[in-house]
């Protein structure tokens, strides 16, 4: 492994820490913080964060010692596509209702991968939208608007 | 004794209700199916499912819940079986053997010996609750803030010696768990902490929510990168089910030893199943007169393993039910559903509700035997699962996230929560931190704040309150006796060697 590999996923990682922890601090210490008999809603936070700057400077410390793997970066395909339906539900879920919304859903759940051609990935989301429809909201009541309610 | 007796029957005379017992079918049924899909252990699997017993009486939503967790455990255990992939770390170490086994064509013997292993150590477990739970829970009410807080941090620790890779990143998991905890209004002053002004964070960010995001979501990210890499997975046949004579005979030491080390190692804050299962696997290997078989298809290395995880998981009943402290993530949704039905686990459920405190302890057992009367023989059917194509098996699967999500709260802000926590979790993973000390930080933050507060406004802000109350010392030493013990460097390398396992 060559040298300049040293800045391993462990230094980035224990950097990200510090940086959450810096962030958790700053936010804690604009809270009343109180002290140890009347603790104030910034006192847990603030000791939690401080540890977790600490730890993350010791990962990220250990990690400059030892030599690490590079980090290979994931096949996005699959993050941008799961994380893309359900974000698409999230937003079509309220004003177009469940049919529309778990429709979106599958569909571009299923292109996360290029297996399905489109004809069967309707197909397949249709009745797998019918089924859920029928489960979730027709029989177990749960609270869903079907459809876009143009009131 | 006839106490005892009389406690237990109005237990199964509640889950033997023929509604209950429906419920837990049910349950059983959907666990299995969820639950066997690979790489989804129990949390993923009850997580998901949570919702659908929301509208159920209490008792019944409980049992149910107790269905799919065994359904669920079931069928990790399958998928360890049959393809290698466990879902949850309590099914790692069955994998190793299970699957040697499956290799061999033995999968139905190493299926029904690991349900019959798990009904057996099940039954004892649910004894050993019956007969402990009462005079633990005197021992409860004793307890004060400083206790709780002592508690708690044993759990966490305890949780760190169990996972396995680096200690000091396991640590920093708990931090960030404990940290994502405070996020919400304090409950002391009414001052909304790291909510960034989102109204859907006011009541902090929920438990399922997170579960789902880092087991579920994470792991459907997982999954099809590793699909789009490697191609499917290979599927062992099974042709009987029904183990032999000699099977059933080497079987018989292992089932017992994994009982009681896994109903003792159960009641530990923050060990549970998942070191129950490994240190069975490394007792088993130990007393074997072959131990050159282990990792080549020992029938010991499943039945010992399986045995001690399924009583640990009954008997860590014991803490939730006794002090209302989750010690793990199965327990902590367990918290969380008998919450959402008004019912507040601690040391006053057992006099106050004890219909439901047996019938919980009780039902966790009908659970059990529903999976081995009926759920074993339907083996073909989950199998058939297995080897549907994995293309029409994730989207539907996310849906099911997707739905289970928004109905948690009717609030949907959780749908953006689990995307982010499935992100989230796929970069810790590939990071190598683990996610189970951070949601077992996560459920316990807010509590461990609470006790925190209150134990240092009853000793006027003086720390050293911890070590002065005797039951507060007592947990304490033991906590430092443990990490001593793991710190030790002669079982620190058993402990690696133990953790190593699963890559051989």
């Amino acid at each position: 492994m060559r040298s300049d590999q040293r800045i391993g996923i462990d230094v980035w990682s224990g950097v990200l820490l510090v940086l959450f922890g810096a962030g958790g601090v700053w936010l804690a210490l604009d809270m009343r913080l109180g002290t140890a008999i009347n603790m104030g809603p910034g006192y847990f936070p603030l000791l939690v964060f401080s540890c977790i700057i600490v730890l993350g400077i010791i990962i990220a410390i250990r990690g400059l010692k030892t030599l690490q793997e590079p980090f290979g970066w994931p096949l996005w395909r699959p993050i941008i596509f799961i994380t893309g339906a359900l974000l698409v539900f999230w937003l079509l879920v309220e004003p177009a209702g469940f049919v529309i919304a778990s429709s979106a859903l599958m569909l571009i759940a299923i292109k996360a991968q290029s297996r399905l051609k489109w004809f069967h990935a309707i197909v397949f989301t249709a009745i797998s939208v019918l089924i859920t429809t029928l489960l979730f909201v027709t029989a177990l009541k749960l609270p869903f608007a079907l459809w876009p309610s143009f009131a | 004794m006839i106490d005892f007796f009389g406690d237990l029957w109005l237990g199964l005379s509640v889950a033997f209700l023929p509604a209950n017992l429906l419920a837990c079918f049910i349950g059983a049924m959907l666990g299995t199916l969820i639950g066997v899909l690979p790489g989804l252990g129990p949390t993923a699997t009850i997580a998901m499912l949570l919702p659908i017993t929301f509208g159920l009486p209490v008792e019944s939503s409980i049992i149910m819940l107790a269905g799919i967790y065994y359904g669920a455990s079931y069928g990790g255990s399958t998928t360890a079986i049959l393809v290698n992939l466990p879902g949850e770390a309590s099914s790692v170490v069955t994998a190793i053997d299970g699957y040697a086994m499956a290799k061999q064509g033995q999968a139905g013997a190493a299926l029904s010996i690991a349900a019959i292993g798990s009904f057996v150590a099940g039954t004892f477990a649910t004894l050993i609750v019956a007969a402990m739970s009462p005079s633990l829970t005197k021992l409860a009410i004793s307890f004060g803030p400083a206790e709780y807080f002592s508690m708690m941090v044993l759990g966490l620790l305890m949780s760190v010696i169990l996972s396995h890779g680096s200690v000091l990143k396991s640590v920093a998991m708990i931090f960030v768990g404990l940290a994502l905890g405070v996020v919400g209004t304090d409950i002391n002053t009414g001052v909304t902490r790291f909510t960034f002004g989102v109204s859907g964070l006011m009541d902090g960010i929920g438990f399922v929510t997170v579960a789902m995001g880092l087991f579920g979501v994470t792991e459907l990210i997982r999954n099809l990168e590793e699909r789009q890499r490697d191609g499917d997975v290979e599927l062992a046949k099974v042709s009987t089910l029904i183990p032999t004579k000699a099977q059933l005979k080497a079987s018989v030491g292992p089932v017992c030893r994994g009982s009681l080390l896994g109903s003792f190692l159960g009641v530990l804050p923050g060990a549970g199943p998942t070191l129950a299962s490994f240190a069975a696997y490394a007792l088993e290997k130990k007393v074997s007169r072959k131990p050159q078989m282990f990792g080549k298809g020992a029938i010991a290395g499943v039945a010992g393993p399986e045995s001690a995880n399924n009583a640990a998981a009954q008997t860590s009943f014991i803490p939730l039910l006794t002090l209302g402290l989750p010690t793990n993530s199965v327990m902590a949704l367990l918290i969380g559903a008998l919450i959402v039905q008004g019912v507040q686990p601690g040391p006053m459920v057992i006099k106050n509700q004890p219909e439901l405190f047996w019938g919980l302890i009780a039902s966790m057992w009908v659970g059990n035997l529903m999976l081995v009367i009926i759920n074993l023989p339907l083996i073909g059917i989950w199998i058939r699962l297995l080897k549907m194509p994995y293309h029409f098996m994730y989207p539907v699967i996310l849906l099911l996230c997707a739905v289970g999500a928004f109905s948690l709260g009717n609030n949907d802000v959780d749908v953006l929560l689990i995307a982010c926590f499935g992100v989230f979790g796929y970069f810790l993973m590939r990071a190598g931190f683990e996610p189970a000390p951070l949601i077992l930080g996560f459920v316990l933050g807010p509590m461990m704040e609470e006790n925190l507060r209150r134990a240092m406004t009853m000793s006027f802000g003086d720390p050293t309150t911890f070590f002065t109350r005797p039951i507060s010392l007592g947990i304490l030493l033991f906590t430092a006796a443990a990490v001593i013990l793991m710190a030790l460097p002669s079982l620190r390398s058993k402990r690696e060697d133990v953790f190593s396992e699963e890559d051989s």
